[in-house]
């Protein structure tokens, strides 16, 4: 999977956790499943320092809620952000999906998972098959316990001639 | 593996748990920027007050400013005029 990030004097030894209040699954470490989004996200949200890296890494998804392509992990991911959303609303509070996932991480309950596997609805009109039909799926993968990852930094391949913004592509194996 | 029945049984006990003080706690404590996190939680009171009319010449009088004698009005109405 791949981890965007803006290009920086040192390569990064592991990813940057993201913070942001629009991050669907909360405080995590975001990765994508596509290189397509990953060039996509470098070259729309990548941009301070003017190019981007993509960092591959190997990842074990033994415990990871699978959401995308595993129907009982699917429907129990979505059983529980619509129970504890109910359970907000009685309250008198709606939360947003990240706060959902906030609050699921700091009671501990999303710490029994690696990570979450997730689907979000793609921006890319290269998505589009025909217009306004998105033929694939945007998935993302947001990693809450870093020991599912191996980040030893083994080889950095020079990026694309065809965008001139991509500097390296380097692998964590 | 994933034990996904043991951790909805657990989701299951901690929402049980959860009052609805302890949801707004939660969430007031992960929104700084909410205006709810200054005022806090409170309650809404029906306070009745007594209607009042306010006029300017009422205001004028009432202030000492001028006396109703000393006030013209256009065209002899008491109607607020445009500038």
């Amino acid at each position: 999977m791949f981890h965007t990030q803006e290009k920086r004097s040192v390569l990064l030894r592991a990813p940057i956790i993201c913070t942001k209040d629009n991050a669907w699954m909360g405080m995590a470490y975001y990765f994508w499943y596509d290189t397509d989004d990953a060039f996509f996200w470098g070259i729309n949200s990548k941009k301070a320092t003017g190019y981007f890296d993509i960092y591959s890494a190997s990842i074990n998804c033994e415990d990871v809620l699978d959401t995308v392509f595993n129907e009982e992990h699917y429907l129990f991911w979505k059983k529980q952000i619509e129970k504890a959303q109910t359970s907000f609303i009685k309250a008198g509070n709606v939360l947003t999906l990240k706060q959902l996932n906030d609050y699921f991480l700091q009671r501990g309950i999303w710490a029994k998972f690696g990570g979450i596997m997730f689907q979000t609805l793609a921006s890319n009109v290269d998505y589009y098959i025909v217009k306004d039909f998105q033929y694939k799926k945007r998935i993302q993968l947001a990693v809450y316990n870093l020991g599912i990852m191996r980040l030893t930094l083994r080889s950095e391949i020079k990026g694309s001639a065809s965008n001139s913004l991509i500097t390296n592509i380097i692998c964590w194996i | 593996m994933l034990d996904l029945k043991k951790i909805e049984e657990e989701i299951d006990a901690l929402l049980a748990k959860e009052t609805k003080e302890s949801l707004n706690s939660w969430f007031l404590a992960q929104n700084p920027q909410n205006i709810n996190s200054y005022l806090g939680t409170g309650e809404f009171l029906n306070i009745s007050l007594p209607s009042i009319s306010i006029t300017i010449e009422n205001l004028c009088k009432d202030a000492g400013i001028i006396a109703d004698s000393e006030i013209s009005y256009p065209n002899n109405t008491k109607y607020a005029m445009a500038a």
